[in-house]
């Protein structure tokens, strides 16, 4: 079971990273680029819980932080996705959730965590925060998260209780 | 709100993110360079596989985004294309012309004939058993009726109908025409008469005992003020002699230099030299080699061949007039 977990989640995290650097980034679509990884990190926040969502947000974003093509501070994303995690873990009860439902708390959420690595990495001195952009980046990732989320939240959903119905919320 | 051991853990992990934000502010290699170096070497491995697998869709979108510039490339490129080989295809045309201009230019000068070209837009029906065609000049352009036509090899037939923009030319070839004409270098006179055939002409001497040689080419020997026929115009030259030395009547058969199947451009002589040429229109033929039916080509020096403009031209060079002299 355990393993199983693991296993699932590594599935995710490759096919979400594949996704994003090597097809989303090279779109060239306006704005920011669609932030698939983090989207997948909710889903798995929504499917897990808000304590394995933390775990697998924290191994994502040093992952994130570490592979070529980022140059940010390592951490950084790693305590952003864990804070995107917890927050989507608790904010909605299994019960309620909607499409609807589930794509408003997406894209809220990556709108708040792409301004938040902004504040984080302009308090941290980093040089490369264009603040005249952020609208833009906002809300172009706002509206790419909306567009993930049903493509993300339900499969991982739906994987999650088939496979390891014992650990899902 | 988390079980303790889960707690535990999300605490230690995010003690164990900020020291690695930390450590990685501190500048210079630090801890994490064989740490990056590692986990960049896995998952650029994983991100080339990844863009292996994700080039064709990228490239779908890439065709999608050049579908429409594409289309206008090709239509331009079509367009281009058409331009091109129209061109191509009138260059060849307008090659064409202008050497048959140029060959009666050549025609004109050495015969002193002063001439206005012309080109052939419609050809008789052959079941009429008359040999005409028409040209594109008339009444406006100066053309009267029984003025010789030529084109750049020989006598082609005389103006037999003249309208205000058309004539109507009778081919020496139909049978009712008949020419006076000369033989080459003697002054040897007969008539030539159409046969019908366009290869073949009958050529009747008046002197029974005149000797003709195969091969000797034939001009007109001139009409009283040049009509129907100029004077000196080549015709044709003799294929075959029928009928013995002192015979009443000697044919010879005359193959006409003009192609009458292949007429395009012809010259119509409005004014006829003022002394006869002679001999002198004949295209300089080797005699020593064996005969050849084609005309050796003279190098033209008076002709400007793009000057396919129509109009009258006078011999290029002035003739020495015998009574100025």
């Amino acid at each position: 079971m355990w393993l199983r977990q693991v296993f699932i989640l590594v599935v995710i995290f490759l096919i979400s990273f594949l996704t994003q650097n090597s097809f989303l980034g090279r779109l060239g679509l306006p704005g920011s680029t669609p932030d698939l990884i983090l989207v997948s990190v909710i889903a798995v926040a929504l499917a897990y819980g808000s304590a394995m969502g933390m775990i697998y947000g924290f191994a994502a974003g040093i992952l994130v932080d570490l592979a070529p093509s980022t140059e940010g501070v390592i951490g950084v994303n790693a305590l952003l996705f864990m804070a995107a995690a917890f927050f989507v873990g608790r904010a909605l009860d299994p019960r309620d959730r909607t499409v609807p439902l589930l794509i408003g708390l997406t894209s809220g959420t990556v709108g708040a965590v792409i301004l938040a690595r902004g504040v984080i990495d302009s308090v941290l001195g980093q040089p490369t925060v264009v603040w005249a952009n952020m609208a833009g980046l906002i809300l172009s990732g706002a509206i790419y998260a909306a567009f993930l989320a049903p493509l993300v939240v339900v499969p991982v959903g739906w994987v999650v209780q088939k496979f390891t119905p014992e650990v899902a919320v | 709100m988390f079980q303790r051991r889960a707690r535990v853990v999300i605490a230690v992990l995010i003690v164990v993110s900020l020291t690695f934000a930390i450590l990685d502010l501190r500048g210079g290699k630090g801890p994490f360079a064989t740490f990056r170096s590692v986990v960049g070497t896995a998952l650029g491995g994983v991100e080339r596989a990844g863009a292996t697998i994700f080039s064709p869709i990228l490239a779908i979108g890439d065709w999608w985004g050049t579908w429409g510039d594409q289309r206008d490339q090709i239509n331009t490129l079509q367009a281009e294309n058409q331009a091109l080989s129209d061109l191509v295809r009138r260059s060849a045309q307008d090659r064409a012309r202008a050497d048959a201009l140029d060959g009666l230019l050549r025609v004109a000068g050495a015969g002193r004939y002063r001439i206005t070209p012309a080109e052939v837009i419609a050809v008789g029906p052959e079941q009429e058993f008359s040999w005409t065609i028409t040209i594109d000049i008339g009444t406006q352009d100066g053309i009267e009726r029984d003025m010789s036509v030529i084109n750049a090899d020989g006598l082609v037939g005389r103006v037999s109908a003249v309208h205000r923009t058309t004539s109507t030319v009778v081919l020496i070839v139909d049978p009712s025409m008949s020419v006076g004409a000369r033989i080459a270098g003697s002054d040897e006179v007969g008539i030539l008469s159409g046969t019908g055939d366009q290869n073949s002409l009958e050529f009747q001497m008046l002197n029974p005992l005149a000797n003709v040689d195969i091969g000797t080419a034939l001009v007109t020997f001139g009409s009283k003020n040049g009509k129907p026929y100029a004077p000196g115009i080549p015709i044709g030259e003799v294929t075959e002699v029928r009928g013995t030395a002192g015979q009443l009547t000697r044919v010879a058969a005359i193959k006409p230099f003009a192609r009458m199947s292949a007429l395009s451009i012809v010259g119509v002589v409005v004014r006829p030299p003022r002394t006869d040429p002679r001999d002198s229109v004949l295209p300089a033929r080797p005699q020593e080699v064996t005969p050849s039916l084609s005309a050796t080509p003279i190098p033209s020096t008076t002709g400007n061949p793009s000057a396919a403009t129509r109009g009258s031209w006078s011999d290029p060079s002035p003739q020495p007039s015998p009574k100025a002299s």
